[in-house]
């Protein structure tokens, strides 16, 4: 599990030109990533990538991820594999 | 240690979540703030692919070019003013494909330049074709039965061309490998660091790459044994990440120019020639 | 074909042998003999592609006055070879001579008038050294007795040719000696008035060009090796330690430019040189630097294609190449010096160009000014002004936004500030993507939102803005002869010098021609155009098989230019041709017109 300041995450998906949208659902937020390249329609009906976390305070604990490639195909993502793009988000978590 | 703020672009990677280009990109940045080297006196350049885009999210100089073409452009950056730490960060497809050619000149001659491959084995940008290192039987758009090409080796390969430093990373952790970007940038002339940098999209290796990575350091391999380096570089069910092989004691190229050449270097020496000089220049011509 | 005798001002000599004969060598020494004798010299290398066996030529037409190329036939023939002798026996002049070893070399339909010399060259050779080629030395003491030349002069000249091989500088200045006094019997065949106090300079384009280059700031040279473009590399290489230049020699011209643009963007003065074929490499490249705004001067040693085609000959075919190289539209300078003199100057204004407007300058050389051929080259003034243009060691406040520097800002001129790797606060990222002002990429997450296609359009036309400026700067044509004529010849790049020679001729005829001679090819001043106007009539005189350069003023100024005389054998134009066709034109005769 890992963590991101809610507001810093919320920064990030504003200023993503919508490529990154969240839905709230009470506690559970999820962060919706949608390539905006065309070509991704060739191969895949789909290519979104979404990251489940829970509001906890001020922070969003992050606890899940899936790619959706459209239809009834969904892979599962491994959380740890978001450390890097978390790290970016914010940098509280950054490398020190 | 500088403060990492300093490297800050104000650009937002769009590289996608997951992406392990953003583990290079930390682990980088860490490298460069530890070993205090501000951000006027580096310069990246980079391809064209998902990771070539990361000159942008760093506040360096930089120059994004070609498709396989940084390596020189980086070679002419680096005898133009030896001042500059200077660094390629790349994709296989760039630097394994079409731009090996001048890896390997690069690490044969052994310039002063520094050079991260970010593989992922696959060409992402342009959405999921096979790339040199992508493995037998992988399923990619171009390979819809599973590859029947056989991969490239560009460690083995390296090593047999006579390169200096080599080394291996992950991106999934970016504490070893600024440890091995900073060794990188420490060495003697040419260094790879091939990090390993998933595409979630197109070919997401994470766990199979967990699962079979272990540490060099951990088994003791000295990496001033060429022959256990190049066995190591040829295990099939494993994936060593640390240093493979490193010498220090050939000289680099800049090394080898500059002392033969020893006036000024060219960005500072933009001048008209001397009386004296203009003599001798044309004393073969009378 | 027999030419005139045309007077005592200048001589032509013609030496011909096999590669490995050292008829190169030998065509040196006799250069450097005429230009230590007051003489202005155009030599000519008729040689090929190889190592050893077939037919090589070396010819040097001198003159008490300016020359400008081979001149009218030959006057003195050095046949040392019966290919030789079969080649070139029919051109000799009226008055002039053959000069040849009857043992190696079958005299056949000698010409009427001309002197025979017929020497023993191989015997007197040996008589100095075991090996026969210095027979060359023998024929060279020969034709300076034949000409009145002072031996005190040829022995020197030919002591420092050998001054490295000291075994054989002996015997080289006496095997020399023995030839001299052999051209006794036969008198003096053309003297011409020698003036020893004198010393002139000799150079071909690519070494005038290497030089002026070094001498405007250039330190970072890279190279692959490819003829005619490889003397650059020589020279650069022979002179790196006495002038710090950094010599890098790619693995390929890809690496080549590339290292090029690389040295240019850490703000060195880089140059590289290369032929058609390797210059059809750097196409990318070449885009690439107008695109990210570096500087870069780039050259083309034009030789006769397509492919490989002649490595040894000339042609001005890469017009169209370079006019067109690299895709979609930029902003370009092509200059195409006439004379090695021209090529000196040409590389200090080049690099002036590419720094001040901050793109690709691309300079066309040929076969037939470079490696071909030596000239003498007078008055050259190494004091070139260095002008670096916008570079910038601190940035106003308009000019950075907090964490990168303004590289592409929009300006009046289209030149924005540049600042070099290495600056403290001016990072920037050099971007080959479309950009906008602060070279972020408009290519991917923006591409067709209302503001990236606005900064495109913007972006692209204050590339192109730079061409308004910099055609201000090109210079317009020369005119050679005459003020009015009835007929103008357009000439381009090497071409001017073989028609400058011919034009006194025609004057003589009483015919009223002159010459437009262009250099710098694009952009085009729009005053070029009422140049072609105001003129009666015009001929294009190129050489390349589809009139490349009329061709373009025909789309530039829709000036339509129906005469022409196109050489493409991969030989240079040679005067006589070019009276010729003038006077053919000029009688009505049928002349081939331009589709």
């Amino acid at each position: 599990m890992i963590r991101v300041h809610y507001s810093k995450l919320m920064d990030f998906v504003c200023s993503s030109r919508g490529a990154y949208t969240v839905e709230e659902k009470g506690e559970q937020l999820i962060i919706s990533f949608s390539p905006q390249l065309e070509s991704v329609k060739e191969h895949y009906e789909d290519a979104t990538i979404r990251v489940y976390a829970k509001k906890v305070d001020e922070y969003a604990e992050v606890y899940d991820a899936e790619m959706d490639y459209g239809g009834k195909s969904l892979r599962k993502m491994s959380v740890d594999s978001l450390t890097p793009w978390l790290m970016t988000i914010d940098e509280e978590n950054a490398l020190v | 240690m500088l403060n990492l703020k300093l490297y800050d672009s104000d650009v937002r990677p769009d590289w996608c979540p997951g992406c392990g280009d953003f583990g290079v990109l930390a682990a980088l940045k860490n490298a460069l703030a530890t070993l205090e080297l501000p951000p006027d006196r580096v310069q990246i350049s980079s391809g064209i692919g998902c990771s070539s885009n990361l000159p942008g999210y760093i506040k360096t100089y930089g120059h994004h070019g070609l498709h396989g073409r940084p390596l020189p452009i980086a070679i002419g950056i680096k005898i133009a003013n030896p001042n500059l730490v200077v660094i390629v960060t790349a994709g296989d497809g760039d630097e394994y494909g079409i731009g090996f050619n001048h890896v390997v000149h690069a690490a044969r001659r052994n310039h002063d330049v520094k050079l991260i491959v970010m593989n992922n084995e696959i060409y992402g940008l342009t959405t999921g074709q096979l790339s040199p290192t992508s493995k037998s039987g992988q399923r990619t758009k171009t390979s819809p039965d599973g590859s029947i090409i056989y991969p490239l080796n560009p460690l083995s390969t390296l090593l047999g061309a006579g390169a200096t430093f080599i080394a291996r990373g992950f991106s999934g952790d970016p504490k070893q490998l600024s440890m091995l970007i900073q060794e990188a940038i420490k060495h003697r002339g040419f260094a790879l660091v091939d990090a390993i940098s998933p595409c979630v999209t197109w070919h997401d290796i994470y766990d199979e790459v967990r699962r079979k990575m272990y540490k060099l350091e951990d088994v003791k391999h000295d990496p001033s044994d060429a022959v256990a380096a190049y066995h190591r570089m040829n295990e099939s069910e494993k994936i060593g990440l640390g240093i493979y092989y490193r010498t220090e004691e050939r000289p680099s190229f800049e090394e080898l120019m500059h002392s033969e050449i020893t006036s000024s270097i060219p960005a500072e020496n933009v001048k008209n020639l001397t009386k004296d000089q203009i003599a001798q220049a044309l004393a073969q011509f009378q | 074909m027999q030419n005139e005798y045309n007077g005592n001002q200048d001589v032509t000599v013609r030496l011909g042998a096999a590669a490995g004969d050292g008829i190169q060598s030998a065509g040196e020494i006799l250069m450097k003999i005429f230009s230590r004798s007051g003489l202005y010299v155009s030599t000519y290398n008729g040689n090929q592609s190889l190592i050893r066996g077939g037919h090589v030529w070396f010819h040097i037409h001198a003159g008490e006055t300016r020359v400008y190329s081979l001149g009218y036939g030959i006057d003195h023939l050095v046949a040392l070879t019966q290919l030789a002798y079969d080649e070139h026996f029919s051109s000799v002049n009226q008055g002039g001579a053959i000069i040849y070893d009857p043992s190696a070399v079958k005299q056949h339909d000698f010409p009427a008038g001309v002197k025979k010399i017929e020497a023993p060259l191989t015997k007197m050779a040996l008589n100095h050294d075991k090996r026969p080629i210095m027979k060359n030395t023998v024929a060279i003491g020969l034709l300076g007795g034949l000409m009145g030349l002072d031996f005190g002069l040829i022995g020197r000249v030919i002591g420092e040719q050998f001054a490295r091989k000291p075994d054989v500088q002996k015997s080289n200045v006496e095997a020399a000696k023995e030839g001299y006094e052999y051209a006794e019997q036969f008198g003096i065949t053309k003297r011409l008035r020698y003036d020893y106090g004198t010393k002139r300079t000799f150079m071909h384009a690519d070494y005038a060009l290497a030089l002026g280059a070094v001498a405007a700031g250039c330190r970072f040279y890279a190279a692959y090796p490819m003829s005619p473009a490889s003397p650059i590399v020589h020279w650069m290489t022979a002179n790196a330690k006495k002038f710090g230049i950094r010599v890098f020699l790619g693995e390929d011209e890809i690496a080549v430019v590339n290292s090029t643009i690389g040295a240019s963007f850490a703000g060195a003065r880089a140059m590289c040189a290369t032929s058609g074929g390797g210059f059809s490499l750097m196409q990318e490249a070449i885009g690439q630097a107008a695109m990210t705004e570096t500087p870069l001067v780039v050259v083309d040693v034009m030789r006769a294609g397509p492919s490989t085609g002649l490595p040894t000959k000339t042609s001005q075919g890469d017009l169209n190449m370079v006019l067109g190289i690299s895709h979609d539209d930029f902003p370009r300078a092509i200059i195409a010096p006439k004379s090695p003199e021209d090529a000196f100057y040409t590389a200090g204004r080049a690099f002036n160009l590419a720094e001040k407007y901050q793109l690709p300058v691309i300079v066309l050389l040929d076969f037939a000014i470079g490696d071909g051929g030596y000239a003498t080259v007078e008055n050259l003034n190494f004091d070139f002004a260095i002008e670096r243009g916008k570079i910038v060691r601190e940035a106003t406040q308009d000019m950075h936004n907090g964490v990168w520097f303004r590289r592409y800002m929009l300006t009046e001129d289209g030149v924005s500030p540049r600042a070099l790797p290495g600056t403290p606060g001016l990072m920037y990222v050099a971007k080959t993507d479309e950009h906008d002002e602060w070279g972020h990429d408009l290519s991917d997450v923006l591409a067709g939102l209302k503001e990236a296609v606005n900064m495109r359009e913007k972006q692209h036309e204050k590339r192109m803005r730079k061409m308004e400026y910099l055609a201000k700067e090109m210079r317009l044509p020369e005119v050679f002869g005459p003020e009015k004529a009835d007929l103008t010849l357009v000439s381009w790049g090497s071409s001017a010098l073989p028609i400058r020679e011919a034009l006194p001729k025609l004057w003589d005829k009483g015919l009223r021609v002159n010459s437009l001679e262009f250099t710098d090819v694009y952009p085009l001043r729009a005053d070029v155009r009422s140049l072609l106007m105001e003129a009666h009539d015009l001929m294009d005189i190129e050489v390349n098989y589809t009139a490349q350069f009329a061709k373009l003023l025909r789309r530039e100024f829709g000036v339509f230019i129906e005469k022409s005389y196109l050489k493409y054998d991969g030989e240079p134009i040679y005067p006589a041709e070019v009276v010729k066709h003038v006077e053919d034109t000029l009688q009505g005769k049928e002349v081939k017109q331009l589709a």
